[in-house]
């Protein structure tokens, strides 16, 4: 599903945020990246995302190679992916169920149909009686699961969470990992950055570490 | 619903929700347009006055041939005759000296018993020639001072298509350098009105990152900023032709209580539909390319 060889990111007049990593990650995996802050976790997510372009080497993400994609075809690379973020990244003004609809409406789906799925998703983390509720209104735990059922509404092939549970506690981030435990048992390859160890340990995933931009432990599938 | 429908109707329905929160920016957008519609607005119920005015004044112009003293009635047929066969002539009405008196009389009441004084009516007898409508009857001034020419009886000819020919041509370059004008401002409100909306974009853009993020084309984070740029040329157009019908009919009222005929001249007719949708039609469009200008990047 995600393969990066010898990649390196470094931004003008800072060190180097990636330096020669080289990844695979299977179709169906559930990964974590792990390190410290500043390790280049988030980096990472970015360039898959094709948010920021690596300095050197090649991304493949489900056999497209991300760095090399035209602007007009990057939309498409994202429709396939899934992203949970630290902060949400909800629109205000929508209310949760038009939040997780509006995905399905940019991949064209019928009105209907969007409605159907987006009220599925809401359902499927919890929150199916918080359809018309503004992002605002819901506690950090429920803005967080809105933001997941987004995320996998679209069935998406890839999903990516950064520090999904970072402003969370440990209950909800408990919760939180049981949703996407059930999403990879769907079949989506899941992509976790995170700094939580006692997760990691608790989830029993394969997990990569990184350290000042390496890749010290590539680690293995259980 | 096709796939358009459904985009289109997906666009209206978030630039008015947009509107619903945060609607200082799309008033301040809105006003602006207004204010330039506005003044085109006002601007063409002025000429389009003025022109109809002078159309009517020009279609009413006649011709004046006075008659020396002393001339006999054959001779003053002979003229009649002669100018009815000119093209453009509708018909010739004489006036004597006592009617020339009678108008005099009535059209300056002060001065009405001057001619008292003197011993005889110093008004002359004249042929008052009026012009068929339309372009003989403009060409028939000249035919007629051909005729005239040297034709016994004929003291003088007055005709007042020079002066009217003259705001004629004032009016055409006043529309030609108002078209002129008009054009260059609305070329500089574009840019007021994108100013103006990039407001609004820049207030969206945490909203724009994540709709990216999600996969949406930049034609889909687009269509419902140029939907609320048209709706608000659109608004702000109907709004401003309501305010220019207002200050119309206010004029009319205030000029008209105090006897400011000329600019109840100016004011007196409402402006036509065609020209109302034509300033709905561009208040649109320049709402629509302000917002185009306003998000192309």
């Amino acid at each position: 599903m995600i393969r990066m060889y010898h990649v390196s990111k470094r931004y003008p007049g800072g060190n180097d945020a990636l330096s020669d990593v080289n990844l695979e990650i299977e179709r169906g995996d559930f990964v974590f990246l792990t390190g410290p802050s500043g390790a280049g976790k988030t980096t990472l997510l970015r360039l898959l995302l094709r948010q920021e372009l690596p300095t050197d080497g090649q991304i493949l993400v489900n056999g497209r190679n991300v760095g090399a994609l035209p602007w007009s075809k990057i939309p498409g690379l994202r429709r396939t992916i899934g992203v949970v973020f630290q902060d949400f990244k909800l629109i205000r003004r929508k209310t949760a169920l038009e939040n997780v609809s509006y995905v399905l409406n940019v991949a064209g789906v019928p009105p209907k149909e969007r409605k159907r799925r987006a009220y599925e998703a809401l359902r499927g983390v919890g929150l199916h009686h918080r359809l018309g509720t503004l992002p605002a209104a819901l506690s950090g735990g429920e803005q967080q699961r809105v933001a997941i059922a987004r995320a996998v509404v679209n069935d998406p092939e890839l999903l990516l969470a950064d520090e999904p549970t970072g402003n969370l506690d440990p209950d909800l981030a408990v919760e939180i990992m049981r949703v996407f435990r059930e999403i990879n048992a769907r079949g989506t390859t899941i992509v976790v950055a995170t700094h939580d160890r006692d997760m990691i340990r608790r989830m029993q995933r394969r997990t990569v570490v990184l350290e000042h931009g390496r890749v010290v432990d590539p680690g293995v599938s259980p | 619903m096709s796939r358009l429908g459904s985009r289109l109707r997906y666009y209206f329905a978030d630039a008015v929700d947009e509107w619903r929160h945060s609607p200082g920016v799309n008033v301040l957008a809105t006003a602006t347009l207004a204010a330039v519609v506005f003044v085109a607005g006002m601007m063409l119920v002025l000429f389009s006055n003025l022109e109809s005015h002078l159309e009517r004044w020009a279609d009413d112009l006649r011709v004046d041939v006075y008659l020396a003293d002393g001339t006999d009635e054959a001779a003053r047929t002979e003229l009649e005759r002669r100018l009815e066969a000119i093209p453009g002539v509708a018909r010739v009405e004489f006036v004597d000296k006592a009617e020339a008196l009678r108008r005099f009389r009535a059209w300056f009441p002060d001065l009405a018993k001057v001619p008292d004084a003197l011993e005889s009516n110093p008004l002359p007898e004249s042929l008052e020639v009026y012009l068929a409508p339309g372009a003989p009857g403009r060409e028939a001034p000249g035919r007629i001072a051909e005729t005239l020419a040297g034709a016994p009886g004929v003291e003088d000819v007055r005709y007042d298509r020079d002066l009217l020919d003259r705001l004629q041509a004032l009016l055409t370059v006043a529309r030609v350098g108002g078209g002129f004008v008009g054009l260059l401002v609305a070329a500089a409100v574009v840019f007021v009105v994108a100013s103006v909306l990039r407001l609004a974009v820049y207030a969206r853009r945490d909203e724009i990152e994540i709709m990216e993020l999600v996969g949406a084309t930049p034609g889909f984070i687009r269509g419902p900023f140029l939907v609320a740029g048209a709706l608000q040329g659109f608004a702000g157009s109907v709004f401003a032709l309501g305010l220019v019908e207002a200050a119309r009919r206010g004029t009319l009222h205030y000029a008209g209580s105090r006897g400011a005929v000329l600019v109840t001249l100016f004011a007196q007719s409402a402006l036509s539909i065609h020209a109302d949708v034509l300033l709905v039609a561009a208040g649109t469009v320049v709402g629509l390319v302000g917002s185009f200008l306003a998000v192309r990047r």
